[in-house]
């Protein structure tokens, strides 16, 4: 099992995982929201952010279908489709979309999120097709 | 819009003089410290000068061959030493690092090199480099833009070429083609490479032609992308010397100038979240680039290098570098390819897809051969090359 460092920068996105919520930052400076994680604006530079919740919709960007791991703790997890969802607050996401065949994936596709625990501790927020 | 890349005065000021390799191996059985001793005496006897010459090292962050010890094994004096940061994207910049030090007065002559067991050490193509074990079937992932990261790993995305896979499939989607069209123009990309590692005796894959059939039967490792889609793992070392032209115009009786060099940071090439390597604001900086390489446009380059961990780097950089239109290279690779009389010639040693994988220093070296018209498969009267990492940093070497 691959599990995430949480670090005090992104430990209030994973406590709002845990709570089945998608956390992002928002700059209260320019009104910017981003993904990933970072201690300051990347449009503006400041330091000043709040955590607000996403929607949890959004468009399937790109996406791949592993069919070789890289590490063998993924092994067991294939053939996995990774996902890049461009989230309707406007930054990119990386998950994998669930309920969803290989085959049927499209790029553009509707998509809404969803959560997998790994842990009792750790929850990913996951994506999977809209209705 | 990008101003001016650098100073000006920087061009033609500097001139690569010597090149070294070791062989290039599947397994080496050799430390990367030795690996680096090889090219760089290499280099050296290449570009005739004493060792002892050497007064500056600039190296990639990522070599474990730490410049104190090259220094040491040398019997080096340094007046200057420097690291990029990164891995193969960084490439240019150490070249460019290296000529700017020599441009600036603070060495004479400068070593460049990269040296890694890149199959029998650690696997860029793998993640056990990057996830820490902490027992019982548990490994442990931190960063936040890379894959293999603390918000990648946990999804199963641990390598860069899985990355590359979401760009292959956005790219088709936004130049509105289908996976088939896209297959066919990334199956020419690896097949003409491999046709010019097949001239190339240094080259890894240089026994093994490559064909459509066996292309399309490569197994599936991040669709959509293949089994030959994909760069070596290669055990080896190669090292480059530069000095200032005067110099090089001495020793030298083919000095390869260094025209200009750009380093980038907005598009880590390697990061998750990033944006394609064929957008607007790739173009525009290869523009200024090769604008202040004396006026330059994409029209005056020869040959290129062009960074090749995957075959969708090498088709959308065609694009970001300005030789095909925005969203139209797959149409011009496939009619034409990347041969000699392609839409460019591009990574002509067969490139780090057939060659070897070094982290982009081969390619560098062989844009110098072609320069001096001693490669494999030689681009009659080539006087310009590029060599090109996705943008985040970039090369014009000129005869
Ligand atoms: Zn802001």
């Amino acid at each position: 099992m691959i599990l995430p460092e949480i670090t005090p920068l992104t430990a209030p996105y994973w406590a709002g995982a845990r709570e089945r919520k998608l956390r992002l930052q928002s700059c209260r400076a320019c009104a910017n929201v981003w993904h990933p994680p970072s201690p300051g604006c990347p449009r503006c530079g400041s330091p000043d952010y709040q955590w607000i919740d996403a929607a949890g919709t959004g468009q399937l960007h790109s996406f791949a279908v592993i069919q070789a791991a890289a590490h063998p703790a993924a092994q067991g997890r294939l053939p996995l489709v990774v996902a890049l969802v461009r989230l309707t607050e406007g930054p990119l996401f990386l998950c994998n979309l669930l309920g969803c065949a290989p085959e049927d994936v499209r790029v553009e596709m509707p998509v809404r999120l969803d959560f997998e625990a790994l842990t009792p501790e750790i929850v990913l927020p996951q994506f999977r097709p809209l209705g | 819009m990008p101003s001016d890349p650098q100073a000006p005065g920087f061009a033609r000021r500097t001139a690569i003089v010597g090149i070294g390799q070791t062989g290039y191996l599947r397994k080496s059985d050799r430390e990367e410290g030795d690996l680096a001793l090889e090219a760089v005496r290499r280099a050296a006897a290449d570009a005739g000068i004493e060792l002892a010459e050497i007064d500056g090292i600039v190296r990639y962050s990522q070599d474990r061959v730490h410049e104190a010890d090259l220094a040491g094994s040398l019997g080096l004096s340094l007046r200057y030493h420097g690291q990029v940061g990164f891995g193969g994207q960084s490439v240019c910049a150490v070249i460019g690092q290296a000529a700017a030090a020599i441009h600036a007065g603070l060495a004479r002559v400068v070593v460049c090199y990269r040296a890694l067991n890149g199959r029998t050490g650690a696997r860029y193509g793998r993640a056990e480099r990057s996830l820490e074990d902490e027992g019982n079937g548990v490994f442990r992932a931190g960063g936040l833009r890379v894959p293999s990261g603390a918000l990648s790993a946990p999804y199963g995305l641990l390598a860069p070429g899985q990355v590359m896979a979401l760009w292959a499939r956005r790219y088709a989607h936004e130049s509105g083609i289908g996976i088939d069209v896209l297959s066919s123009a990334l199956a020419r990309i690896a097949i003409d490479q491999r046709d010019y590692a097949t001239r190339n005796p240094a080259a890894v894959m240089g026994a093994k032609p490559l064909d459509l059939a066996t292309y399309q039967a490569g197994r599936m490792l991040a669709d959509p992308l293949r089994l030959h889609d994909f760069c070596l793992e290669t055990d080896g070392a190669a090292a480059l010397i530069l000095c200032d032209s005067e110099r090089a115009r001495s020793i030298s009786p083919h000095p390869v100038y260094v025209e200009g060099a750009t380093q980038a940071l907005y598009a880590e090439a390697m990061e998750v979240y990033s944006e394609l390597i064929n957008g607007p604001d790739h173009r525009a900086r290869a523009r200024a680039l090769f604008a202040a390489c004396g006026g330059r446009t994409a029209r005056d380059i020869d040959v290129a290098m062009l960074y090749d961990a995957t075959t969708i780097m090498v088709l959308m950089q065609l694009e970001g570098y300005g030789f095909a239109l925005p969203g139209r290279a797959w149409e011009a690779v496939i009619e034409r390819g990347i041969g000699v009389d392609g839409v460019l010639p591009v990574n002509t040693s067969g490139g780090q897809l057939s060659e070897a994988y070094v982290h982009g220093m081969n390619l560098v070296l062989e844009a110098v051969k072609q320069l001096r018209g001693t490669a494999t498969t030689p681009v009659p009267g080539a006087q310009t090359a590029l060599v090109g990492a996705a943008g985040a940093s970039s090369l014009v070497l000129a005869r």
